[in-house]
């Protein structure tokens, strides 16, 4: 898979995000000088030049936990806050619009523009602010740079690397399915007609040539599809006309946006038919995090500018009442990553930097919150004090994460990933929790989909199913202490 | 995997199937064309397996240096060509029997990552075609040594230049097979074209989809060919010599020597262009080679709100093929009735 998808989908996943906050500041009416401060302040922090050379390093895509934390902390870069069912809900909106946009592009080069379109509409949320533009246009160049030369097999490439992250997300997206792009089933609408892409001829003619290259004959056929010829090509310079709409601000203050959550589709089958081999990317996957984040320099606010919430639903009831019923499936897994040293001795990062996951059974988990509480009773396991680094626990329910239903059925092959997770935000320990997951009621050992033939004359070793050893990073050691 | 039955009633008939992961391989990636391949040779079968770690020949395992491989084709009576994404093809020889492979040579002709790679198992030289990122195709006969026969080039795209075949400059070369001498390319721009495996001359030029094509099969016994694209159609052609135009000279069939009658209509063993005996279609190789090739359409289907990335006839005569697209865990199977 290519090793320059990131790079787009990370800004274009961005820009989308943006586009979503920028409805809902307005929708809730907060303050026009706050709600430019968040928007600059996540766009600084989204441009900054050390996370922006991180990011263009050629690498592979990482995991949708990972990405997801990336988010979540731009997303509190500044006195802005977001619930997890806010959160969950930004998320989901984001990358079905990516996906809708990848999807849809007339030709693999296509992404570039649709790219552009969200750094255009960027610098347009920052026209009054010349350093930040500054930052902006930097890495709208270094993008010419590096994507203006690529083939289009090299394009097309990218764009399979992309439509693979967000294979079997059919989270139904209310504007979509106004619009009528979005299938009741979740699925987007491919259309049959309109202009075919640049440097496509519209379909019907044959064309046969004698052996000297004369055209001998012409013949034509017919299908259901009413094309046209294209009008013209988009501009791929720093200012220009873009012609594709993909990419473009499709929210408008009028246009309240709601995702139904039942959007998994019928075969739930292959939501819990991801790979559940232990990933040997993970421990990469979270360095590299630890990088990027290093980078990110987290706004804390002064004395005088008092942090507001952000509600992505249109009310508070609304937004508690998602946060219950999010169907197991498409909770994220969030990992809490410090990658500073604490700031001030082991003290909480400011008001807003980062609201903290529950753990199970953790009995300095402080006086529950009232508001995510309210779903079945939590089974006591009587083990909690073992527990306190976070570990995430099988077959506790809760689990932090506020969306699990009343079964409390656990899909097979998270217990992998669980274990996984759990090793790496503990601190180290002896034998690991292995002891833990023998005992799950139920659970049965997760069967890699993946079967590696024993040994071949490379010595390629047989992958065994051991916890990955508690990385040293200090980035991992902490989790974080609530926000009150 | 599982295919569906045939299913009787009106055309075109359509079976469902549920797509069942084969052991050890992984959910067909968009545009993956062959991350695995059945390569059939005459002393045995053998699945050949790609993926970002290297290539793995059944159970040998062979570490590639390019960053991805793409194409797989068995070629000549043993031999597995595999392309890989700095352009070189690696060609395996494979042994009879026993776990022996090695790498037997490594053909450096393209400069771009390979996207396709097709053969033609037992037809002398032309054998073999490979095609890559930038359009180019190359003809080779496969041997002990690999000879290249032909580079078909991209046209360029040169403002002003009259250019009286090929208008429309190519892109990306997605897909490619090889049948009697023919090679059908499919390309990122939604054209297909047909050129001559000898000569390296373009004979056809198909507007065939408005999208990038993603899979090209043939079926050997009838010259049907397939495409699917990303603009939810698939596509069904037919291959042909027409005899009838002008630009036929009069063959002369090699066995017969000499002046060859035309227009007598031999039974099936016997070409029907010259007469001559021993032919396995029905005419023989050096005739059919003569005549100009002819590209029909014969059918279309529009799997709805999906993009295909997988089509493949299922019987060698192309009366039924099945579907695959993204974000679909079905195969959809076509049969003509």
């Amino acid at each position: 898979m290519s090793g320059r998808a990131l790079p787009l989908l990370f800004l274009n996943l961005g820009g989308e995000m943006l586009y979503i906050l920028d409805q809902r500041l307005r929708a809730q009416s907060i303050p026009g000088e706050k709600a430019r401060k968040v928007m600059n302040d996540i766009i600084t922090t989204m441009f900054n030049k050390k996370f922006m050379e991180e990011l263009f390093k050629p690498q592979e895509l990482y995991s949708k936990k990972a990405l997801r934390t990336v988010y979540d902390r731009l997303a509190h870069a500044s006195i802005m806050r977001l619930n997890q069912a806010s959160m969950d809900k930004l998320y989901d909106l984001m990358t079905m619009a990516f996906k809708y946009q990848v999807l849809l592009c007339p030709r693999p080069k296509d992404i570039l523009l649709v790219t552009f379109n969200h750094l255009d509409a960027i610098k347009d949320f920052i026209r009054d602010s010349p350093g930040i533009l500054n930052q902006v246009d930097e890495t709208f160049r270094q993008l010419i740079e590096v994507y203006g030369c690529l083939s289009a097999g090299e394009f097309q490439l990218i764009r399979q690397t992309l439509l693979l992250f967000f294979q079997d997300m059919h989270i139904r997206v209310s504007i979509f399915l106004k619009d009528k792009v979005q299938n009741s089933n979740g699925r987007f609408v491919l259309p049959i007609s309109g202009p075919v892409p640049w440097g496509t001829e519209v379909p019907g003619l044959i064309r046969m040539y004698n052996r000297n290259g004369d055209e001998v004959k012409r013949t034509e056929f017919t299908t259901d599809g009413n094309y046209i010829p294209p009008q013209r090509e988009g501009s791929f310079d720093l200012y220009g006309d873009r012609v594709l709409k993909l990419g473009t601000n499709m929210y408008s203050v009028s246009r309240p946006v709601e995702t139904h959550m039942s959007g998994s589709s019928k075969n739930l089958a292959s939501h819990a038919k991801e790979n559940v081999a232990p990933n040997p990317l993970a421990k990469e996957e979270l360095n590299f995090l630890a990088r990027l984040l290093g980078g990110l320099d987290i706004k804390k606010p002064g004395g005088s500018e008092t942090g507001f919430r952000l509600n992505l639903f249109t009310t508070d009831e609304e937004e508690e009442q998602a946060a219950l019923t999010r169907p197991e499936e498409l909770s994220y897994k969030v990992v809490n990553i410090q990658a500073t040293q604490p700031r001030h001795g082991g003290q909480p990062l400011g008001q807003g930097a980062h609201h903290r996951r529950e753990q199970p059974g953790h009995p300095a988990a402080g006086p529950a919150r009232p508001r995510h509480h309210r779903g079945p009773p939590r089974r006591e396991h009587g083990h909690g004090a073992r527990h306190q680094r976070g570990c995430l626990h099988e077959h506790a329910p809760g689990r932090g994460d506020l969306h699990r239903p009343a079964g409390g059925r656990v899909p097979p092959g998270r217990a992998l990933r669980d274990r996984q997770e759990c090793a790496l935000r503990s601190h180290p320990r002896p034998g690991g929790h292995q002891g833990h997951h023998r005992a799950a009621a139920g659970a049965h050992p997760p069967r890699p989909l993946l079967r590696r033939p024993r040994q071949g004359p490379q010595g390629v070793p047989p992958r065994q199913a051991q916890s990955p050893r508690p990385l040293d990073h200090p980035a991992f050691s902490e989790v974080m202490t609530p926000v009150s | 995997m599982p295919v569906g039955t045939r299913s009787p009633g009106t055309r075109p008939a359509v079976s469902v199937v549920q797509g069942a992961e084969a052991p050890g391989a992984q959910r067909a990636h968009p545009g993956d064309q062959l991350p695995a391949a059945w390569c059939v040779l005459p002393a045995r079968v053998l699945l050949v397996l790609t993926s970002q770690k290297g290539i793995q020949v059944s159970s040998w395992f062979l570490p590639a240096q390019a960053v991805f491989a793409r194409g797989i084709a068995a070629a000549g009576e043993r031999f597995i060509c595999v392309g890989t994404s700095s352009g070189t093809v690696l060609v395996f020889d494979i042994p009879h029997k026993g776990t022996n492979v090695t790498v037997s040579e490594v053909l450096e002709e393209h400069r771009d990552a390979i996207t396709d790679i097709a053969a033609e198992l037992g037809q002398g030289a032309g054998d073999l075609v490979t095609a890559d990122d930038a359009g180019t195709l190359c003809i080779w006969s496969s041997g002990e040594e690999f000879t290249l026969l032909n580079k078909i080039p991209v046209v360029p795209n040169i403002p002003g230049e009259e250019v009286t075949r090929a208008l429309v400059p190519s892109c990306t070369c997605s897909s490619v097979k090889l049948w009697n001498g023919v090679v059908a390319a499919g390309y990122g721009n939604g054209q297909i074209r047909l050129y001559e495996a000898a000569t390296g001359v373009l004979r056809a030029e198909v507007n065939a989809h408005a999208r990038w094509i993603y899979a090209l099969d043939l079926a050997p016994l009838t010259g049907k060919l397939l495409s699917g694209a990303e603009d939810s159609f698939v596509h069904v052609w037919k291959l042909s010599r027409n005899p009838d135009t002008d630009d036929v000279e009069s063959p002369a069939c090699p066995l017969l020597g000499g002046d060859a009658p035309t227009g007598r209509r031999g039974s099936k063993a016997a070409c029907w262009a010259c007469g001559c005996a021993g032919c396995t279609y029905f005419m023989c190789r050096s005739c059919w080679l003569l005549f100009p090739l002819q590209i029909e359409h014969c059918h279309a289907e529009c799997v709805t709100d999906t993009q295909i990335c997988g089509a493949r006839f299922c019987d060698p005569e192309g009366c039924s093929f099945a579907v695959t697209g993204y974000d679909l865990s079905e195969i959809f199977r076509y049969s003509q009735v």
